[in-house]
């Protein structure tokens, strides 16, 4: 097929892009017209050719020439631009960033369009770099594909890559053709070996990244951050570290695409075991439980977290869950960085037929026993790789070698493996928490591959390990972008709600403002945790004249401020949430709208969306009603001050009245919540006291329950309920909601068995109800605390509740198994919840207020949109709990105390203890519990571990849920120099 | 155009006579001059066009699908469309089934195949623009060249897929051309003793009866039967008419394969 160009009209030329998409193992021909034109300017300043082509885009802009006319000298002196091929962006995006290098860069489209493909967010990342060009930095986009110059068509035989590297090339030479009068230099930048040397071969000035920054002036301070890859340019020690060791080749994509399909291969994401990082599960659909994968060589190279194809192994490599503890830490530690070892394992081919034989059994065989069914990893669809953080592994370093030398990494996150990187400043960052990237873990090598990216600062700094928590977490944490804040009303502080509601000048600025209610005569007042400054909700009572009450709960009106599709509310959505750690907050909406606009603070005016009731003296609903609307709180209480309020008898204004029938009304709520079934679960939550000068952590507490914490939430769940019902009404198919699944049975199954060994007791499944009765039945008269205990360990066995669309679920799955609903959403916390944020805007359209913008209709927005939520709110939560951690640490750092423990896992090699009044829970591992180690035996039927003990050499049992005296103290680990509890029996 | 009796009379006797003197010159055995062009349609695996002198032209456009063999048995689809006739018209279906029957009988479906379970199905999509005498001729030509300029996209994963399942994967650009052996369809009108090849309009119309021969690889094959051309004149078929088309065709079908293949 011979492709023509076209002359359409001047400086445009029509072409033809053919393809075969091969798609569900289908081919289909695709042909695509493509346009070329004449008017691509080089965007240089220097170039005085390009002023005249150019044409105004579709806002009538004229293109920036942005590519500096004085571009930066080489170390030779010439003066140069750079083309960067697609490969060099994604191995060292970080570089690109860094000010010190890469001053102007010219990315081709089709270089562009590749990165695009292979990873968003470096995509993203490139085209900040594109839009933030100034004096230090100039990135631009050349359009190579739409350019007639530079355009080529794709050979017979030429693979796609090829094709796209010539284009590539191409691009380069007509940069290099058309700044020659300039003096100057255009230089190709490729980590492509084939690239390179047809680059070379064509005359183009070309080379490899490592090449190109030797060639820079300041190379010296660049060259650690170069990654690490397997470059063609095999380094000697290198050949070393590649010997024997290979792990198990990845499937094609046919085999991937036909397995799948024939029902012989899975996909999943695999979650590595807290407690072993050789082993992993994933979670299959047809499989009633996880599917074991074993070892290094079955996981294959996945890391936690990545969408992963497996194939189930044969029966005979079938195996119970592994009760040995395994932490990338400690094992191999003494593993050197230059060289790995391995062995070869031989396999033999099993059929489709056979193997869809197994899965059978391996359905029937989870069902009944202890083995499980195992699989091994035969391809990764997409990985999680991002930043890490860790810090050097000592022994892995040599510390008399002052070059470039191989070190491991390792990282903050237990189950994931030792990162090989090249350094030259190993010494140096020896003790440091430092941020570094994967960059490709070829099968040859045993650990991955990294590169150093920066640091954080000393291991165990207050600055180093939050900015590391947030960074592990994934937790957005920098400043608000400037466009961001643009978008904030303009009066910032100053602004004020309209004193009148009818004032024309006010209406003319908001034309909304007549349909808000003006609730400023209501005697309302906000509670919430001491020195709460982001106030999302207030609240008020009224007795009405026929008995009943109207109750009113007011929730900051964020979306006032938050429009839609605006870059504020791109960002709110992708962050979420906001994070709260122990010393500070990561707020969801720049602060002039958290703590001061939108927080409903009292004594002023602000915006509040209300929800009125009028409830019976039962607390049964006999009207609701939604409004936006304007109101002054009275006062803002902590929890502990309107607890003092309400049980002082001499206040008896309207107020302290108010409060009081609200107390009476939440009780009855509550009450009725707990009739039907609703749970109470608990996690051993911990608050740390901060010393309010130094602010170094002073006391851990367990956090105190008042009446008044319940009485805010369960006004709030009701809130929540009533807009769920509300804006499902309103939209059936995307209606923003959340719901908490039953959990399956298997879940509770190791958990029933403990208890029913141990103490003889059980914990019912048939429905919340039964399961919130049974836990109430779990007591131990000798030890109050048991109860406690059994709750943690049953909150542990729950699945997570989730943000969804009401089109993603039937009806029935509606349901919030622990709040014991049937329809629930989050209404109540817009300033720090993003959830809140889009039922707001689903509530307002719902009561007319104003149209819901398009992206709340529409499932696939929405899907998008709960994923982000679901994920970035478990990061949040973890991000909390291992500040706490953190913390925790500090506190014992300072008292070494022994204090009661119970044992809740009971390994072959150690036992995980938790210390409730910390609320950390550590491994004691056989080594320190006895001297003896041969004398261990382990029963895993009954959960014991038995060892000699001390020197009277005499048998000690322990079991699951024993009470135990440990001693608590914090040590630094010396592996991963993290600092955590640690536990010693005694 | 419509002749009168009187005309049709002389016609008739003249392709009658000895050699048989045709309207415009032609020699028994000889073709009206056609032209071909072939891949002419993007996004078409194969393509050709054929235009007769006589102002009949025909579209042929063919592509391709993977199916698993398990399911769908037939790998070849005609679809026949004449301008001026409707699709359930006899002329119309009695030509679908007739290239039907040929091509998924004739045609092999071992070049087709691609792996152990799957193979690429074909549909042929035929258009006549406009036909002024008997277009079957015509749309064998068509179809023969169409196949013959066919490419299709080539298989990279592997073609054993029998006991280990693979979704055939194909490259991106790459396309193999498709070798298979396209059977031809000759028509012959007789008048009285005399057989002539290719019959034009006017001499359809005065034809004693019509004859479809099909040629495969070399050889002449089934099926071998009778077209009527006209109503009026249409007449029993003698055993040495039928022997003389067998022969002529043996002896035109090799020099016009080598001119389509030219």
């Amino acid at each position: 097929m011979v492709l023509q160009r076209k002359r359409l009209a001047d400086g445009l030329t029509v072409t033809q892009k053919v393809f075969v998409r091969s798609r569900n193992g289908g081919a289909t021909k695709i042909v695509r017209e493509h346009y070329l034109r004449r008017d691509i300017p080089c965007l240089s300043k220097a170039c005085k050719k390009c002023i005249n082509i150019v044409v105004p885009d579709a806002k009538n802009e004229l293109p920036t020439f942005v590519l500096s006319e004085n571009p930066a000298k080489l170390a030779n002196g010439s003066r140069h631009y750079v083309v960067l091929d697609a490969n060099i962006v994604l191995q060292a995006i970080d570089l690109l960033e860094n000010p010190a290098c890469f001053s102007d860069v010219i990315i081709p489209q089709i270089a562009l369009d590749e990165i695009r493909n292979k990873s968003y967010p470096i995509y993203t990342r490139l085209r900040t770099l594109c839009r933030d060009s100034d004096d230090t930095k100039r990135v631009i986009v050349f359009h190579n594909e739409f350019s007639e110059e530079t355009f080529v068509e794709r050979l017979q035989g030429e693979s796609i890559n090829d094709r796209n590297d010539r284009a590539i090339r191409r691009t380069c030479s007509w940069y290099a053709q058309h700044l020659k009068e300039y003096a100057i230099n255009v230089l190709l930048v490729t980590n492509d070996r084939g690239n390179l040397e047809h680059a070379i071969k064509e005359g183009l000035n070309a080379k490899s990244l490592a090449d190109y920054v030797e060639l820079l002036s300041n190379s010296d301070d660049i060259k650690d951050a170069l990654p690490n890859l397997e470059t063609f340019r095999s380094k000697d020690k290198d050949l070393e570290a590649r010997s024997e060791f290979k792990f198990p080749d990845y499937y094609s994509t046919a085999r991937i695409m036909g397995g799948i399909k024939s029902g012989v291969l899975y996909q999943g994401s695999v979650q590595i075991s807290e407690y072993n990082f050789l082993e992993g599960s994933v979670s299959l659909p047809n499989f009633s439980k996880p599917v074991l994968i074993l070892g290094q060589k079955n996981l294959n190279r996945a890391f936690n977290g990545d969408q992963v194809v497996v194939e189930l192994l044969p029966q005979v490599e079938w195996k119970a869950p592994s009760t040995v503890v395994l932490d990338s830490e400690h094992f191999d530690v003494n593993d050197n960085p230059d060289g790995d070892e391995g062995q070869t394992v031989e396999e033999e081919t099993i059929s489709d037929k056979q193997r869809r034989l197994l899965v059978q059994d391996a359905i029937r065989t989870q069902k009944s026993g202890k083995v499980q069914p195992t699989a091994r990893v035969v391809s990764i669809t997409r990985r999680s790789w991002r930043q890490y953080v860790g810090q050097i592994a000592p022994t892995s370093i040599d510390l008399q070698n002052g070059g470039t030398q191989n070190a491991f990494v390792v990282l903050m996150d237990k189950s994931l493996p030792k990162i090989r990187i090249r350094t030259r400043r190993a010494k140096e960052l020896l003790g440091k928490r430092i941020v570094v990237t994967v960059d490709s873990w070829p099968d040859t090598y045993k650990y991955p591959l990294g590169h150093f990216v920066r640091e954080l600062g000393d291991v165990e700094s207050v600055e180093a390990e939050t900015e590391a928590l947030l960074l592990e977490h994934d937790v957005e944490y920098r400043p608000f972008s400037k466009k961001v804040l643009e978008c904030l009303p303009a009066d910032g502080d100053e602004w004020k709600a309209p004193e009148d509601l009818s004032d024309p000048e006010a209406i003319s600025k908001d034309p909304l403002l007549p349909k808000r209610r003006d609730l400023r005569d209501k005697l309302i007042c906000s509670i919430d945790p001491p020195g709460c400054v982001d106030i999302d909700d207030a609240l008020h009572a009224k007795q009405l004249p026929n008995g009943n009450w109207e109750i009113g709960v007011h929730i900051a009106d964020v979306t006032h401020f938050v429009k839609a599709n605006t870059p504020l509310d791109a960002e709110g959505a992708s962050r979420s949430t906001s994070v709260y750690l122990v010393d500070k907050r990561i707020d969801m909406l720049p602060m002039l709208l958290g703590t001061n606009l939108c927080s409903l603070k009292p004594y002023v005016d602000r915006f509040a969306f209300s929800i009125l009731w009028e409830l019976d003296g039962d607390a049964n609903i006999v009207n609701v009603d939604f409004t936006k609307s304007v109101i002054k709180s009275r006062e803002a209480f902590s929890y502990e001050r309107a607890q003092l309020r309400i049980d002082d008898p001499n206040q008896k204004d309207e107020l302290t009245e108010g409060m009081r029938a609200l107390l009476q009304l939440s009780i009855k709520l509550k009450q009725k919540r707990l009739d039907a079934g609703a749970l109470n679960l608990a996690s051993p939550e911990v608050k740390v006291h901060m010393d309010s000068e130094t602010s170094d952590p002073g006391e851990v507490e367990i956090k105190k329950l008042l009446a008044t914490n319940s009485l805010v939430e369960e006004f709030m769940l009701l809130a929540n309920q009533s807009v769920a019902r509300k804006i499902y009404d309103a939209f059936p198919q995307t209606a923003m909601l959340r719901r908490h699944a039953a959990p399956p049975a298997t879940n509770f199954e190791i958990l029933n068995e403990m208890l029913q060994l141990r103490k003889g007791m059980s914990i019912s499944l048939e429905s919340s109800k039964a399961l919130a009765a049974s836990l109430d039945r779990c007591v131990d008269p000798n030890d109050p605390y048991f109860n406690t205990l059994v709750r943690i360990a049953s909150t542990r066995c729950m699945m997570a509740a989730q943000y969804f669309y009401s089109g993603a679920y039937s009806y029935a799955d509606y349901r919030h198994y622990g709040l014991a609903v049937g329809i629930y959403t989050h209404f109540t916390s817009p300033i720090r919840r993003y959830c809140d944020v889009v039922a707001h805007r689903q509530l307002a359209a719902a009561i007319g207020y104003e149209p819901l913008d398009l992206s709340h209709r529409d499932k696939s927005k929405m899907e998008f949109m709960c994923r982000n939520m679901n994920k970035k709110h478990r990061n949040a939560q973890f991000a909390g709990r291992a500040s706490i951690e953190y913390y925790v640490g500090q506190v014992m750092r300072n008292n070494e105390s022994e204090e009661i423990g119970y044992v809740i896992r009971v390994f072959h090699n150690g036992i995980v203890v938790l210390v409730p009044k910390f609320g950390v829970e550590g491994l004691i591992r056989l080594e320190n519990l006895t001297d003896d180690e041969q004398s261990a035996e382990f029963r895993a039927e009954e959960f014991k571990l038995s060892f000699k003990q001390g020197a009277s050499k005499e048998m000690k049992d322990i079991y699951i849920f024993d009470k135990v005296n440990v001693q608590v103290k914090s040590i630094l680990d010396p592996v991963t120099s993290k600092r955590k509890a640690q536990l010693l029996l005694k | 155009m419509v002749l009168s009796i009187t005309e049709k009379l002389y016609l008739h006797e003249s392709l009658a006579s000895k050699p048989p003197a045709r309207p415009d010159g032609r020699n028994a055995d000889q073709f009206r001059p056609i032209e071909i062009f072939t891949d002419f349609l993007p996004t078409s695996n194969g393509s050709s066009k054929i235009v007769a002198s006589d102002g009949t032209e025909c579209i042929v456009s063919i592509k391709c699908k993977v199916v698993d063999r398990a399911v769908e048995e037939e790998l070849v689809v005609v679809d026949v469309d004449i301008a001026g006739h409707r699709d359930d018209s006899t002329l119309v279906q009695g030509i679908a089934s007739i290239l039907n029957r040929l091509l998924v009988s004739q045609m092999d479906q071992m070049s087709l195949r691609l792996t152990k379970k799957y193979s690429f199905k074909l549909f042929i999509d035929v258009l006549v623009l406009s036909s002024y005498s008997h277009p079957l001729t015509l749309i064998s030509l068509a179809i023969y060249s169409a196949l013959n300029s066919t490419q299709l996209p080539t298989l990279i994963s592997s073609d054993d897929d029998l006991d280990v399942a693979e979704l055939p994967t194909f490259h991106d650009y790459d396309m193999s051309k498709l070798n298979v052996k396209v059977p031809l369809l000759f028509t012959l009108a007789i008048c009285g003793k005399n057989v002539i090849v290719d019959p034009a309009a006017s001499e359809s119309d005065v034809a004693n009866n019509g004859v479809l021969v099909t040629w495969n690889d070399g050889k002449v094959v089934a099926p071998v039967r009778t077209l009527g051309l006209n109503e009026d004149y249409v007449r029993g078929i003698c055993p040495q008419s039928l022997v003389d088309s067998i022969r002529m065709v043996e002896e035109l079908a090799p020099k016009i394969l080598k001119a389509l293949d030219n």
